[in-house]
C-alpha cells in the first residue's frame, strides 16, 4: 500500500473514531475494532507455541489477519503474552496447549496467608526477598549476573516487538493506535494483588477476614503512585485526542470476585481517583473493559459526563447497558458464540441489528464481546462477512 | 562476571544496576536502578 493511501486510511479511521466517540445521534459511522487475540494464530494455521516464541512469525500472521479482514483498529497487537520471557525464567506458570489452542495461567499466591502486613511495610523489599524467589526458585541462591543479562535482552526484545507492532500496523495498514496516552493511569492495587500476588481464592478471603491488612497492602502498593499521578494530571491539557480513538484505557477483572459492598470499599476508591482526573479534562474519552459483568460500576457511571467512558462489554447485554447507562459509550456486542457456531446469515443479522440500533443512536463501537482466543470462537467465513458488511456500511455513509 | 543474590534487597538491586549492560550510562545510578526495578516488577507480574 503506498504512503498516500495509508495516510488517507488513517484520516478516514480517525474521522470514524470521532464520529462514534462524539455520542451524536446518527453518526453514520461505526468503527470495527478487533478484539482478537490468539485466534489470529489459529486462523493463520500455525502452532500457538511456535508463534509465541517467534516475534517475526507473530508479526507476519497479524499482518495477514489485517489483510484478510480490514479492521479499523486493534485492542490487542499480538503482544499480550510474554511467553518468551517466561520460558527463559523456566516458569511453569504459562501452560500452552497446542491442541486446545489455550494458554493456561496458574493461580498461585506469592504473598502467603498472614503476610499482607509485612508486605505493606515495604512492598519493594518484599518483592525482591519473597515474591521473586518463590516465583522463580533459581533466585534463592547466588546466580551469575550473565543470567540476568539474558533476561535484560529478552525484556528489550519484547518491548521492541510491541513498539514495532504499534508502528508497523499504522505504517503498513493505516491503523492508528487505539489510545493516545497523554497522562498517567492510576494502578488499581486490587488487580495486582489478585492477579499476581494473592490469587483469587486468597484475595476473596482477605476481603472478608483481613480487611485492615488488605487496605494497608493496597495503600502501600499504589498510594504514592496514585497521588503522584493525580498531581501530574494538573498539567494535562483538555481536549479529545486527534491521533487516536481514546485518551486512556483501563480494564476491570478483580471486580468479578466482589459483591457491591466489597467493590465500593476496596475497588471503587482507586477507580474513582482515575475517573475524577479524566472528568476534569473536557473532551477526554476512555475505554473501560469489564470482564464478566460490569454492573457494579453502572450506577457510578451516572455521576460522570456523557461519553466520558466507553464500556467494552464482555457478557453484558449491550441493549440493557444502553438503557441502564445512557451516559456511557458502548463497545462490543458481537457475540462470539454466533460468530463461532452460527451461519453467515445469523452473524450478519446480529451485526446489522447492533449497527441499526446502537450504531444509529450514536456512541457505539463495533467489537467482539470477549477476547477471541479459541478455534470455536469464530468461523473465518463469518468474520469475513461481518467485516465486509461494516466496511460497506461505513463507505456508504461516509 | 560477578554473582548476585537477588533475594537480598537492596544489595541485589545495587549489584545488578552496577554490573549489567543497560541502555543507561554508568554514572546514572538512579536511572539504572529504576530500569532494573522495572524488570523485576515486570517478571513479578508475569
Amino acid at each position: 500500500m503506498d504512503e498516500t493511501r495509508v495516510q488517507a486510511l488513517i484520516e478516514e479511521r480517525l474521522k470514524r473514531y470521532n464520529a462514534a466517540t462524539s455520542m451524536k445521534e446518527n453518526p453514520g459511522q461505526v468503527p470495527n475494532i478487533s478484539f482478537y487475540v490468539t485466534w489470529k494464530v489459529y486462523d493463520y494455521g500455525c502452532k500457538l507455541s511456535e508463534a509465541l516464541l517467534d516475534y517475526d512469525l507473530m508479526a507476519k500472521l497479524t499482518y495477514a489477519f489485517q489483510e484478510r479482514y480490514n479492521f479499523d483498529g486493534f485492542v490487542e497487537y499480538s503482544n499480550r503474552n510474554q511467553y518468551r520471557v517466561s520460558q527463559l525464567l523456566g516458569s511453569s506458570e504459562y501452560i500452552v496447549n497446542d491442541e486446545a489452542f489455550s494458554i493456561q495461567v496458574e493461580d498461585f499466591p506469592t504473598i502467603y496467608d498472614g503476610e499482607l502486613a509485612e508486605f505493606a511495610k515495604d512492598p519493594t523489599k518484599f518483592m525482591w526477598e519473597k515474591i521473586i524467589p518463590r516465583k522463580y526458585p533459581q533466585f534463592q541462591e547466588d546466580i551469575e549476573v550473565s543470567y540476568f543479562q539474558e533476561l535484560v535482552k529478552e525484556y528489550q526484545d519484547f518491548s521492541a516487538f510491541s513498539a514495532r507492532m504499534f508502528s508497523s500496523m499504522k505504517e503498513l495498514y493505516g491503523i492508528p493506535v487505539l489510545w493516545d496516552f497523554r497522562a498517567p493511569g492510576i494502578p488499581n492495587p486490587c488487580e495486582t494483588l489478585l492477579s499476581h500476588y494473592r490469587g483469587i481464592k486468597n484475595f476473596s478471603i482477605d476481603m472478608r477476614r483481613n480487611k485492615a491488612d488488605l487496605h494497608a497492602a493496597c495503600e502501600a502498593l499504589s498510594g504514592n503512585a496514585a497521588r503522584a499521578a493525580v498531581a501530574a494530571w494538573a498539567n494535562v491539557a483538555p481536549g479529545h485526542t486527534t491521533k487516536s480513538c481514546f485518551d486512556g484505557d483501563g480494564g476491570l477483572l478483580a471486580h468479578t470476585v466482589m459483591n457491591p459492598k466489597q467493590f465500593d470499599e476496596f475497588y471503587w476508591p482507586w477507580l474513582k481517583m482515575y475517573w475524577d482526573c479524566v472528568s476534569s479534562k473536557e473532551g477526554w474519552v476512555i475505554r473501560t473493559f469489564t470482564e464478566g459483568s460490569g454492573e457494579l460500576i453502572w450506577d457510578h457511571l451516572m455521576d460522570y459526563r456523557k461519553g466520558m467512558v466507553f464500556l467494552h462489554l464482555d457478557i453484558d447485554d449491550p441493549f440493557l447497558v444502553r438503557e441502564r447507562c445512557p451516559n456511557a459509550g458502548i463497545m462490543g456486542g458481537m457475540d462470539t458464540h454466533v460468530l463461532g457456531h452460527g451461519t453467515k446469515e445469523e452473524c450478519l443479522t446480529k451485526a446489522e441489528h447492533l449497527v441499526n440500533t446502537l450504531g444509529q443512536q450514536g456512541g457505539y463501537i463495533f467489537s467482539e464481546n470477549r477476547l477471541v482466543s479459541y478455534p470455536n470462537d469464530t468461523k473465518r467465513e463469518n468474520l469475513e462477512a461481518v467485516c465486509k458488511y461494516l466496511e460497506e456500511y461505513n463507505h456508504r455513509n461516509a | 562476571m560477578a554473582k548476585v543474590n537477588i533475594s537480598k534487597y537492596p544489595e541485589g538491586l545495587q549489584t545488578l544496576a552496577k554490573e549489567l549492560e543497560l541502555p543507561i550510562p554508568k554514572e546514572n545510578t538512579a536511572g539504572r536502578e529504576a530500569y532494573v526495578q522495572g524488570i523485576i516488577s515486570f517478571i513479578a507480574g508475569l
